[in-house]
């Protein structure tokens, strides 16, 4: 279902998708390696994948496109650009794409939300930056809402510790 | 309603802690309903949906010969979805690790260029 625009950026919901990084920069730099095309060449993306910048156009509801290559496969990823306020607030939607921007569903699993939603915040502490990431579906169903939610949940508390001592019990085997 | 996908099957049966605490005890070996049951506070019917569950996901198999049809934890289901939940944990640290070394990479640049003002950029 279609949501309301303040509806896309409000703070007040919990996230499913929380991460926080410190990084030794001003929040201006930050900011620029975030959106800039040249930078983002240079760090974002899949390891092991030749990244391309297609196109960035940072206005509201513009798109970042980049391509990633591996063995000769191509496939395509989009920002959509929500709210950009530099140095200290990005939001955008991310989904995998066609050539042409289009979102498409995910190669992996047929159930994964077609879009996420990304609220990035960039505090300056004593010249460095934290960044905080938050975010989660947007305009998905239930049953893409709850594959999300519970691989986040076991994503953030590894399963309640139970998942790496399942995987330390895997590595014995 | 289509049928599940593998993966949302799996994460799923992974969501409940009572689910969760039977793969813990049946790492350790395998073990009868009875005993499953032990440690809770829960009825044996209660036990044995969330095995069905589990069963179903094909994170566990249970005997057909033995009459106590012992529990077996089943590793492949639950590598998978590990495999698949740390690579997603990768993809971000990683690329935050990049981004590290991009932004030292970008600083060192600065500081050459203020020492030899005159020197062009590489």
């Amino acid at each position: 279902m279609q949501q309301t625009p303040q509806n896309l950026t409000s703070e007040s919901s919990q996230h499913p998708f929380f991460l926080q990084r410190t990084f030794d920069a001003p929040r201006t730099l930050l900011f620029e390696v975030f959106t800039q095309p040249e930078h983002l060449a240079q760090w974002w993306g899949p390891a092991g994948m030749n990244l391309q910048v297609e196109r960035l156009d940072l206005q509201e509801q513009g798109l970042f496109l980049y391509s990633m290559e591996r063995d000769g496969q191509k496939s395509y990823g989009r920002f959509q650009y929500q709210d950009i306020q530099a140095p200290e607030r990005l939001v955008y939607t991310s989904a995998f794409c066609d050539e042409n921007g289009h979102a498409i569903r995910a190669p992996f699993n047929p159930n994964w939300p077609l879009e996420l939603l990304n609220i990035l915040t960039f505090e300056e502490q004593d010249g460095k930056t934290i960044l905080t990431l938050q975010g989660g579906p947007i305009h998905a169903t239930p049953e893409e809402t709850q594959l999300y939610i519970g691989f986040m949940q076991n994503l953030r508390q590894g399963m309640g510790g139970t998942l790496d001592q399942l995987e330390a019990y895997l590595q014995r085997l | 309603m289509t049928e599940q996908d593998p993966l949302s099957t799996t994460l799923a049966a992974l969501s409940d802690p009572v689910r969760r605490a039977i793969l813990m005890r049946l790492a350790e070996g395998e073990a009868t309903v009875n005993e499953l049951a032990e440690p809770f506070d829960i009825s044996l019917p209660a036990i044995s949906r969330h095995l069905k569950v589990l069963e179903h996901a094909g994170l566990i198999s249970r005997s057909r010969e033995a009459q106590w049809r012992p529990c077996k934890l089943e590793t492949e289901k639950l590598k998978e979805v590990s495999d698949w939940i740390s690579q997603y944990k990768k993809f971000w640290e990683e690329n935050f690790d990049r981004l590290d070394d991009y932004l030292r990479h970008l600083k060192q640049k600065e500081q050459n260029h203020a020492a030899n003002p005159t020197e062009p950029d590489q």
